[in-house]
């Protein structure tokens, strides 16, 4: 920077000078717009109870539930820890059979509703059975020891279906023999 | 508790990486005190992975913990001792002008933890590698040999590289459980060892070092892929340590930054599977330069690790039987026949994306401009050039119908992978070789 006030540069050195920091503010510039269309700004309205939320055990399964089944009109407020319900559900369920994750496939959040409750369910396989799509699920041969119904009512009569989260729900029937039954509900 | 278990986990990691560091310096480079803890988060990962993934096909639970743990703390010994022998820091006397960069990355780092802590996973880094390091960590810290044949519609991508799960996974097995909130803190670290890296000095003093960490900070996509759980970023940062360190040797013949070089090269493919792209493409260009100067032991060396790590993963791969998701026809002259007409669409979808300001700012006129001077340092054009064209010329043999939301989904995260050593060649823009 002395140099510039001494005049020891030349021309040429002070364009190429000029043409560095134009670069450098553009470039800054230009980054902090591209930044702010991510709305990362919007995180500080609310805070901490949000803070507080980013940071627990699950952290990233639940806010992927709450988004989900927001964007279904489901409250956020009421999608109360699904992970650590879901995963004590799972608990009490016998590890010899697969799941079978029953849901409408139209729905645009089903598939990574299924990838949700499949990441959460590891080591267990889970199978996606799709309602409206019947003949896009690959046939289930395999013993399965529950079900996870999303966007269906369990059936009347049935004892075991416990809720992890609005709209979400697990049953234990051994006496169900294909998916498909849920289906009619 | 959990602060102590985490702080053990990751002391365990740089001292591991503090050893390898040390191992492979050998005295014959000092390198900044930031620059060495860069190197030794980004080794201590890298030892550590192998360790447990190595380890793991005999051990497992407290028994491969306590192994891989005594490794890291083996190779903690050695770093002391050499640090104390041979190694020389760099005595650092920071001017104002310093002093205030140094104000501004500490400043843009807390954001970048701030914002790993508030976002939450992205899609792949939460069902693909996140997924992993749960079932490593429920396996007993060892990937289970079933899951490299489980069907990839309930396992995916099973053929895929280990680096991330397992350095997931070794804070969960000291944790004691999974915990994507603690998880969230380890993420940024890998921006933290980009800073390291970027902000070392090889010609002296000289300010200008700071502007591509500074720089980083406003690639907008940089905020989110670093914090985004995705094998991206991290493979974006041992690139950039592979680049410079070789670049830095094919000037100054220092062996202590080929065996840098060399040892980066062999972890690439160890991060994510194009990181193998990533390899040729490092080999390819160190062996051009030092076969026309008749260096054939130095490409040997150069080559060695990277090769054998490839060919040793793919035997593994092949050992276990890995089923692969199919994503691409067969490479054949067939496919490219059949599918040439999809070039031109590739040209211009692809080269969309390199326009795009809001995820880029202005990154990409640096290669251009290094380019259009016509007195640039071409291997550093070659490390940038090769994987922006490799990576687009896959998308012929993409399996995806259209072929074109392949392109969509993906080309713009490929392209972080060159992003960090674009940044890292800014200084150089005014000299007559770039990254010298």
């Amino acid at each position: 920077m002395e140099r510039w006030f001494r005049g020891g540069l030349g021309a040429r050195q002070i364009s190429l000078h000029g043409l560095a920091a134009l670069f450098v503010a553009a470039f800054i510039g230009l980054g902090v717009a591209g930044i702010e269309r991510f709305h990362l700004h919007d995180l500080l309205r609310d805070e901490p109870q949000a803070a507080l939320h980013a940071i627990t055990r699950d952290a990233t399964n639940d806010e992927y539930f709450r988004a989900l089944l927001e964007a279904q009109g489901v409250p956020r407020s009421s999608v109360i820890r699904p992970t650590s319900k879901l995963r004590s559900i799972l608990s009490t369920i016998s590890e010899d059979g697969s799941l079978v994750f029953v849901a409408p496939r139209s729905r645009p959040e089903t598939d990574v509703l299924y990838q949700l409750v499949r990441t959460i369910s590891l080591p267990r396989k889970v199978i996606n059975g799709y309602c409206d799509a019947p003949a896009k699920t690959r046939p289930v041969t395999e013993p399965v020891s529950a079900y996870i119904l999303y966007a269906i009512n369990p059936p009347p009569n049935t004892q075991n279906a416990l809720s992890f989260a609005p709209e979400l729900s697990v049953i234990v029937t051994p006496e169900v023999r294909t998916w498909t039954t849920f289906c009619s509900q | 508790m959990d602060y102590l278990l985490f702080a053990i986990a990751l002391l365990l990691i740089i001292s591991a990486g503090a050893g390898a560091t040390a191992l492979l310096l050998r005295g014959a480079y000092s390198p900044g005190a930031g620059e060495f803890l860069g190197l030794s988060f980004l080794l201590g990962t890298a030892v550590t992975s192998t360790g447990e993934f190595v380890l793991g096909l005999t051990l497992k639970g407290v028994v491969l913990k306590v192994a891989v743990s005594a490794i890291c703390v083996l190779l903690g010994l050695i770093a002391v001792t050499r640090l104390r022998q041979s190694i020389e820091f760099r005595k650092e006397h920071y001017t104002r002008l310093e002093w205030l960069c140094l104000a501004i990355l500490l400043i843009q780092s807390l954001i970048v933890f701030w914002v790993s802590l508030r976002l939450s996973f992205a899609y792949d880094g939460l069902f693909l590698w996140e997924a992993k390091a749960r079932l490593i960590f429920q396996a007993g810290g060892a990937m289970p040999s079933a899951f490299f044949r489980a069907d990839p519609a309930y396992l995916p991508h099973p053929n895929y590289p280990l680096l991330l799960p397992f350095t997931e996974s070794w804070f969960y097995v000291f944790l004691g459980r999974p915990h994507q909130g603690w998880l969230k803190l380890v993420l940024p670290l890998f921006y933290i060892s980009a800073i390291g890296l970027m902000l070392r000095k090889p010609q002296g003093r000289n300010n200008r070092v700071y502007l591509p960490a500074i720089l980083m900070f406003f690639v907008p996509v940089m905020m989110i892929r670093s914090t985004s759980g995705e094998a991206d970023f991290p493979l974006a940062v041992f690139y950039l340590a592979c680049g410079i360190y070789l670049l830095e040797f094919l000037t100054t013949q220092n062996y202590a930054l080929l065996r840098l070089a060399a040892t980066f090269a062999a972890i690439l493919p160890w991060v994510k599977r194009e990181g193998a792209i990533l390899t040729i493409v490092v080999l390819f260009t160190g062996v051009i330069v030092l076969a026309r100067e008749r260096r054939w032991r130095d490409a040997l060396l150069l080559c060695a690790p990277g090769v054998a790590w490839l060919l040793i993963w793919r035997l593994f791969l092949i050992v276990t039987g890995a089923r692969v998701h199919p994503e691409y026809f067969p490479i054949s002259f067939a496919t490219i026949s059949t599918n040439i007409y999809r070039v031109p669409v590739i040209a211009v979808e692809t080269s969309k994306d390199l326009l795009k300001w809001e995820k880029w700012s202005l990154l990409w006129l640096v290669p251009l401009r290094a380019f259009c001077s016509l007195n640039s340092y071409w291997p550093w054009l070659a490390l940038i050039a090769a994987p922006i064209i490799l990576y687009a010329g896959i998308y012929v043999f993409s399996a995806w119908d259209p072929f074109t939301g392949h392109i969509d989904s993906s080309y713009s995260r490929l392209l972080t992978h060159v992003a960090l050593l674009t940044l890292a060649g800014i200084p150089g823009l005014k000299q007559k070789s770039t990254l010298r």
